[in-house]
Formats: C-alpha cells, sequence, structure tokens
C-alpha cells in the first residue's frame, strides 16, 4: 500500500505541478500546438525534478513511467485549456492532479495485462 | 586494459547509491528472495554486487564468487559479504574480461547489471565461457519496453540516465541469445521492463 500511495502522489505532484505552471505561463491566445509543446516540455521539465526527490523512497520504474506520462499528458492538455481560456490556478492543478492520477490508474492496468510470462 | 571511464562513473554512483535504490530495494526485497532461492549447489558467479545491497537476499551455505568493476562499490560490499552465512569471495574485474577459466560456474546470477556493462553481448559471451555446459544464466534485469509509451518514454529519459547511471533501453532477452545462450523462460515481474531471464549454455 505504501508504495501505491507513493505512485499516485507522485503523478498527481507532477500533474498538478505542471497543470498550474501551463495555466501561469500560457495565456490565451497562444496557438494551440505551440501551446500544448511547450506545456508538455513543462511537464517533462517537472517529472525529472520530482522524480529525483520522490524516487528514492518508491522504487524507480514504477515511480519513472506514470510520472512522465502525467507530467506530458498534463502538459499538453492544460497547455491546451490554457490556450483558449483565463482560467485560475487552482483549476489547473486540480486538472493536473487528475490527469496524474488518470496515468497512474492507466499503467497499473497495464501492469496487470503484462505481468507473468513473456 | 581497464575501463576507466566505467569506473569513474560507478565509483562517483557508489557515494549515492544506497539512498537511490532505498525504495526499489524495499520495493522488489521478496522478489529478490524468491529470485535467488534458485541458487543451487557448486560454484556460483554473481555480477555487479554493488554495495552488496542483494547479499541478505541469498539462501545460506552458498559457494559464491561476486566481482564488480567498482573499486569504491566493493569496499562498500566487502564487511556484508564478511557476514554472510556462507562464502562471498568478491574481486575486481570487468564483465567483459573474466579472469576465470572456461567452464567454472554451475550458475551465474545477475541483478541489474546489463544495463550498465558497455559492450553487453562481450559480457554475457564471457559469461557463457565461464559456465559449465548446462550451466544456468539467471538475470533480473530492467530493459527495453516493446509497448507504446513506455518505450518511448525509455527512449526520452535514456541520454540522461546513461550519463548519470544504466542504460534504460537495452533488450536484453536479445542480447543473451546473441551471445549464444538457449533461452528457457522470460518472466515480467514490471510491465514489459523489469523481468527475470532464465538462459541455459547449451
Amino acid at each position: 500500500m505504501y508504495f501505491r500511495i507513493g505512485e499516485f502522489l507522485t503523478s498527481a505532484v507532477i500533474g498538478g505541478l505542471t497543470g498550474m505552471a501551463a495555466f501561469s505561463i500560457i495565456s490565451p491566445g497562444w496557438n494551440m500546438f505551440l501551446a500544448m509543446f511547450i506545456g508538455m516540455c513543462m511537464g517533462m521539465a517537472f517529472q525529472l525534478l520530482v522524480f529525483l526527490v520522490f524516487m528514492p523512497l518508491f522504487g524507480a520504474f514504477e515511480i519513472m513511467i506514470p510520472s512522465m506520462i502525467a507530467g506530458m499528458l498534463s502538459g499538453m492538455i492544460n497547455g491546451h485549456i490554457a490556450a483558449k481560456y483565463e482560467l485560475p490556478l487552482g483549476l489547473g492543478l486540480a486538472i493536473g492532479a487528475g490527469l496524474g492520477i488518470m496515468s497512474c490508474l492507466y499503467v497499473y492496468l497495464q501492469n496487470q495485462r503484462l505481468h507473468g510470462d513473456a | 586494459m581497464r575501463d576507466l571511464v566505467t569506473i569513474k562513473k560507478w565509483d562517483a554512483i557508489s557515494k549515492i547509491y544506497e539512498w537511490n535504490t532505498f525504495g526499489a530495494e524495499r520495493r522488489w526485497a521478496k522478489l529478490k528472495k524468491r529470485f535467488y532461492s534458485q541458487m543451487g549447489d557448486g560454484k556460483i558467479l554473481f555480477l555487479a554486487v554493488g554495495t552488496g545491497n542483494d547479499f541478505r537476499h541469498f539462501p545460506e551455505g552458498k559457494d559464491i564468487i561476486g566481482i564488480d568493476i567498482s573499486p569504491k562499490m566493493l569496499e562498500k560490499a566487502a564487511p556484508r559479504a564478511h557476514s554472510y552465512n556462507g562464502t562471498i569471495e568478491l574481486h575486481e574485474m570487468d564483465s567483459r574480461e573474466l579472469t576465470f577459466a572456461d567452464e567454472t560456474f554451475n550458475q551465474v546470477f545477475t541483478a541489474c547489471t546489463f544495463c550498465s556493462v558497455p559492450e553487453p553481448v562481450d559480457g554475457l559471451r564471457e559469461l557463457k565461457r565461464v559456465l559449465k555446459s548446462g550451466g544456468e544464466l539467471r538475470m533480473f534485469e530492467h530493459t527495453a519496453s516493446r509497448h507504446f509509451p513506455f518505450r518511448q518514454i525509455l527512449n526520452i529519459m535514456n541520454p540522461l540516465a546513461e550519463k548519470f547511471g544504466p542504460s534504460l533501453n537495452r533488450d536484453t532477452v536479445s542480447n543473451v541469445e546473441k551471445a549464444g545462450f538457449r533461452i528457457k523462460q522470460v518472466s515480467n515481474i514490471y510491465l514489459d521492463i523489469v523481468k527475470t531471464i532464465y538462459a541455459v549454455k547449451p
């Protein structure tokens, strides 16, 4: 349970931070594709920083894979939203954290599918 | 010839190795115990020992020779080897240039090793040389993934990871086959990234 909480927490933190960053940097009027790309890059950067903090506590690949998906997905989706609407940072945090949890759930289910003899 | 670049890299990593692997070691403890329970009688080669974290999972009373390329790692592993209830003899050695005679060992165990050996197929060929015919190669390794988006994520992370530690996108199962082993079983532990590989020398 400790490790499962760690996986979801890391992805939620990275997704949330990326969402907030995207909402604070990207504003309505930006080119949508550029906004998504910048958001994705921010997600990757946050992932690297936060991953280094959480990795020693919760493990390597089990943290790295879902949190990278969380960062990239949150960056792209929140970047897209921020390029269209002016919204509060808290919403970016909530959307990002939600995407982080969804990313983690996706990887968890994929792991159930792939686990065992190859 | 000594691979000074690799030695220097792993000597430096030895300072933070315990901290970096703290979570992973606890997460994998039960699986590793089960993995090492397959240690049989006869001479066993274990590489690379690192700081000796895995010794606690070894069954008692085995006759093991452990090698590592990094003297600093071996310094940390030495007290753990000493307290093992059995024999663990440590040597500073490059897995690509083993100094053991042909067909010395009954089994070879590796744990997260062939993500770090610079020419993995050469290293695996050396393992084959020192294994007796019919001898077992048992590996606990992380490898590349064949699935989207995991494969792409590992490829993105790899340049940075390689600079400060292991490669993330090695096709170790294929490398084992290229080295001339016969694969008996591959089991995924986490996605298709962390896995155990069981192969024999024909």
